[in-house]
């Protein structure tokens, strides 16, 4: 082992050193995987160049992984508020109110490439992670399961990858003892050099022991505990593991694998301790080491609590020598906490520590400048003034991260559209195609109309906007995305299906034909046309997917007519008021059949009892 | 016993509380067993294991005092993790090897009870058999030949694994649980603690935290008498 100090960059350096401007490689900024618009962003927000620190921070805590840069405007649209909700986005898990003042905390992740190259490990550790953004809020993990997708089962690669995905996250739930309960396994060929592994954990918690994940008050500590800090897991969560950049900054070069290891006996203790600790009202906060380690701890603690944080890089305790500065701050070792402690808490905290076993050190301290910033006295001695290694807004790094609003478009083959016609369509009635560009008519079901219906939508060129995905187990999805209902019978029995639909809030337009007029008010929960008029189905789907308030009002009427009037209680009420009617009828007519009673179809007929008839 | 690494302490404790015991859970760096009639060291990882199961935990502090305790006839159940805790220390014969499938193997088990005259079995029902749940990498049971004869003929065999479900992990004939020699100290790989309610698929584990129970209860007024 090389005892050389790796070299230092203070703040203000340019990027990539003095030398770096004489060599050929690439710039490191692009070696970490920002484009040349994120450094100009980077830039933006510190109002000069990074130093190379900050870039590494920077490429770490902007990667997909962290900032969901790409994602994040979706993500902003899913419903978030509720009155169960007790902690929404923004905090480690989700966490929802269940009564008698406790809580159930649970959230889901993906840790698909880290399983792909390693499965055992790259599971193992998606459960760790998982778990500790559970009791991370202060919840005793309950429950684990899963949710993975692989390629076909008959390529022994797609079986390596089950083996060891399956045993990962079965062997660290085993030894932390939180029982996998459920989840489901899917293979399909595209999942082939693609597996998806999505982990859940679920914690339940007394609300009263609910922790955040932020850093209050300045002059508070920062304690960091759990396991040591190296350089397994360097840059997992971007590209940053390129060999230029290690050879040119770290004293050995030496890289371990991107893919972390993980190490359930650490875990099963920073649970105890970490639920002891909260239990005790010991912490001010409290956040998991996760991807970008803890330059991604730091700054999102702090960015919550609108502090900053001064971290003191040398009283980071490391299970290996000669680590860069760079590499302390994103390494990803497994199973580490950063505790926010008020300063005459620090021994009551570090005493459960030891307790456990685990490791714990002050390394840093809550400011009210807003930024993390990096100090270390490498290089000056004991007793010089410690130099600033780096120095970055929090929010920079985290909630004011770049973010895209990527393009997005249908995919082509349901790009155009034709009005939604009907199988049973008379040939020359097809409406034309075109007149709601993004419509798509999906006919669910299995029968010998199906291939004719793709011929001739191929023959009329609209094939690419009809979709015939055959028999439906569940048609509620199917329901729930669609915008209208069209049921173009040219007889009905019943129709369950318009139930159903109107069920799902839809509105409808279908054939004023046998029985569907009693079921479809006409202008009211859908719209009725002459049964086999294409024109007139055209015309009514159009008007509805243009008139999005009409079609909301009728889908709404629908909902409550189908509950109002045929509901299972509602249609056994009214069976059972027909025979009661007839009933009722009965003995009035008996005197005039004769006196002396003796049987009658009447009394054998008894009525069925009306509670249990109605349920 | 709370080692690092149990984790089956609570469910133990749960366990206990519910078959009317007074519990509380004792740690492993203090030798203070607190007057407890019944010790019972539970599943999990103690120290992680990455050794041999239960290689470490045999040195922790606590475990001299757990050996005191069964040498003055006091009660001790170990499972799964326990009971390796217990065969690495001697408090019970035997030792238990990787499973012979060499995996993980976790399902419910049927145990046939050899005895009904012990502490630990005192209230399970003449020809009843129990319903429990393994979970364990390391739950082959062995020892050499000649000993299992003496170990058989002392009648210190306890549990055995009972068809249909049969011999889950290779043990040898197919033992599940042994006494010492004096007969109260008990080594289990399956886990009566996790069956300690219907709710849970079975509370035939409650026979045995009820036996003991009764048994302690017994000790104590023989002491008094």
């Amino acid at each position: 082992m090389s005892l050389a100090e790796p070299p230092l960059h203070e703040v203000g350096d340019a990027p990539g050193g003095g030398e770096a401007d004489l060599t050929p490689e690439p710039a490191l900024h692009r070696a970490l995987g920002l484009t040349d618009h994120e450094l100009e962003e980077i830039r933006a927000r510190l109002g000069r160049d990074p130093n190379d620190l900050e870039l590494a921070m920077f490429s770490v805590m902007w990667s997909e992984h962290c900032s969901y840069k790409s994602s994040r405007s979706l993500l902003r649209t899913l419903p978030t508020a509720g009155e169960g909700v007790v902690a929404g986005p923004g905090e480690n898990a989700g966490v929802v109110r269940i009564g008698d003042g406790l809580a159930v905390a649970f959230k889901l992740e993906s840790h698909n490439h880290p399983s792909a190259v390693e499965p055992y490990q790259g599971a193992a550790t998606g459960v760790g992670g998982i778990l500790r953004d559970i009791f991370t809020m202060g919840a005793r993990p309950i429950a684990i399961l899963d949710a993975l997708k692989f390629g076909d089962p008959a390529d022994a690669r797609t079986r390596h990858l089950v083996r060891g995905v399956v045993r990962g996250v079965g062997g660290y739930g085993n030894c932390v003892g939180v029982p996998t309960v459920g989840g489901e396994l899917v293979f399909h060929p595209s999942y082939a050099s693609n597996p998806l592994v999505n982990v859940m954990a679920v914690g339940l918690l007394d609300e009263r022991d609910l922790t955040r994940a932020a850093a209050p008050g300045p002059g508070n500590l920062a304690v960091l505990f759990g396991s040591t800090t190296g350089r397994d897991g360097i840059g997992g969560a971007s590209v940053l593991a390129s060999a230029t950049f290690g050879e040119s900054h770290s004293a050995d070069g030496a890289k371990r694998p991107t893919v972390q290891v993980g190490d359930p006996f650490a875990e099963k203790l920073l649970i105890e301790a970490s639920l002891e600790l909260i239990g005790e009202r010991l912490l001010e906060g409290l956040q998991d080491l996760g991807a970008a380690g803890i330059t991604c701890a730091t700054s999102e603690t702090a960015d919550r609590a609108g502090t900053g944080i001064e971290v003191d890089l040398d009283a980071i305790p490391r299970r290996e020598g000669g680590m860069a500065p760079f590499e302390v701050m994103i390494s990803e070792s497994q199973e580490r906490m950063l505790a926010i402690v008020r300063p005459e808490r620090l021994e009551a905290v570090l005493g459960i520590c030891r307790r456990w076993g685990l490791p714990a050190a002050v390394v840093g301290r809550v400011t009210d400048d807003g930024d993390v910033t990096v100090v270390s006295r490498q290089g000056v001695g004991e007793s010089g003034t410690p130099r600033e290694l780096a120095r970055i807004p929090a929010r920079a790094l985290t909630s004011e991260a770049i973010v895209y609003d990527r393009e997005a478009r249908p995919p082509t083959h349901i790009r155009r559209a034709p009005a939604p016609g009907a199988p049973e369509l008379p040939h020359d009635g097809l409406p034309e195609r075109g007149m709601d560009p993004g419509a798509v008519l999906v006919v669910l079901g299995e029968g010998p109309l199906r291939e004719p219906l793709r011929e001739r939508a191929k023959a009329l060129g609209v094939a690419d906007a009809l979709l015939l995905p055959g028999r439906a187990g569940d048609i509620v999805p199917w329901l729930e995305r669609a915008e209208v209902f069209v049921h173009p019978a040219r007889w009905e029995g019943f129709g369950l299906v318009l139930l159903e639909a109107m069920l799902a809030r839809l509105p409808i337009v279908a054939s004023r034909v046998s029985s569907i007029p009693e079921i479809v008010r006409d202008g009211e929960t859908g719209d009725l046309v002459p049964p086999g008029d294409a024109g007139a189905f055209a015309a009514a789907v159009r008007r509805t997917l243009r008139e999005p308030e009409l079609g909301r009002r009728q889908g709404e009427a629908g909902l409550a007519r189908a509950r109002a009037h045929f509901s299972e209680t509602r249609m056994a009420e009214h069976t059972l008021s027909v025979y009661e009617r007839a009933m009722r009828a009965r003995p009035a007519r008996r005197p005039e059949r004769g006196a002396g009673g003796g049987t009658s179809a009447g009394s054998v007929l008894a009525p069925p009892r009306r509670d249990r008839t109605a349920r | 016993m709370v080692f690092p690494g149990s984790n089956c302490d609570r469910d133990a404790l749960h366990a206990a509380r519910l078959a009317g015991m007074e519990a509380e859970l004792l740690w492993h760096e203090d030798p203070d067993l607190r007057g407890s009639d019944l010790v019972v060291l539970p599943g999990g990882f103690a120290y992680g294991d990455y050794l041999r199961a239960g290689a470490l935990a045999r040195f922790s502090p606590v475990m001299g005092a757990v050996g005191d305790h069964a040498a003055r006839g006091g009660l001790v159940l170990g499972i799964c993790n326990g009971f390796q805790v217990l065969a690495e220390a001697g408090l019970v014969p035997g030792a238990l090897l990787r499973n012979a499938s060499l995996r993980f193997e976790h399902r419910w088990v049927r145990l046939f009870v050899a005895r009904h005259d012990t502490p630990f079995t005192r209230s399970v029902p003449d020809g009843a058999e129990l319903r429990l749940p393994i979970a364990h990498g390391d739950g082959c049971y062995f020892l050499p030949e000649s000993e299992l004869d003496a170990l058989e003929a002392r009648g210190g065999v306890l549990f055995r694994y009972a068809h249909p479900e049969g011999n889950p992990n290779g043990s040898a004939r197919g033992i599940a649980g042994v006494l010492n020699e004096q007969g109260n100290v008990c080594g289990l790989m399956p886990h009566p603690e996790r069956a300690s309610e219907a709710l849970l698929g079975s509370d035939d584990g409650m026979l045995l935290f009820r036996s003991l129970l009764e048994s302690a209860a017994t000790r104590l007024a023989g002491m008094a008498a």
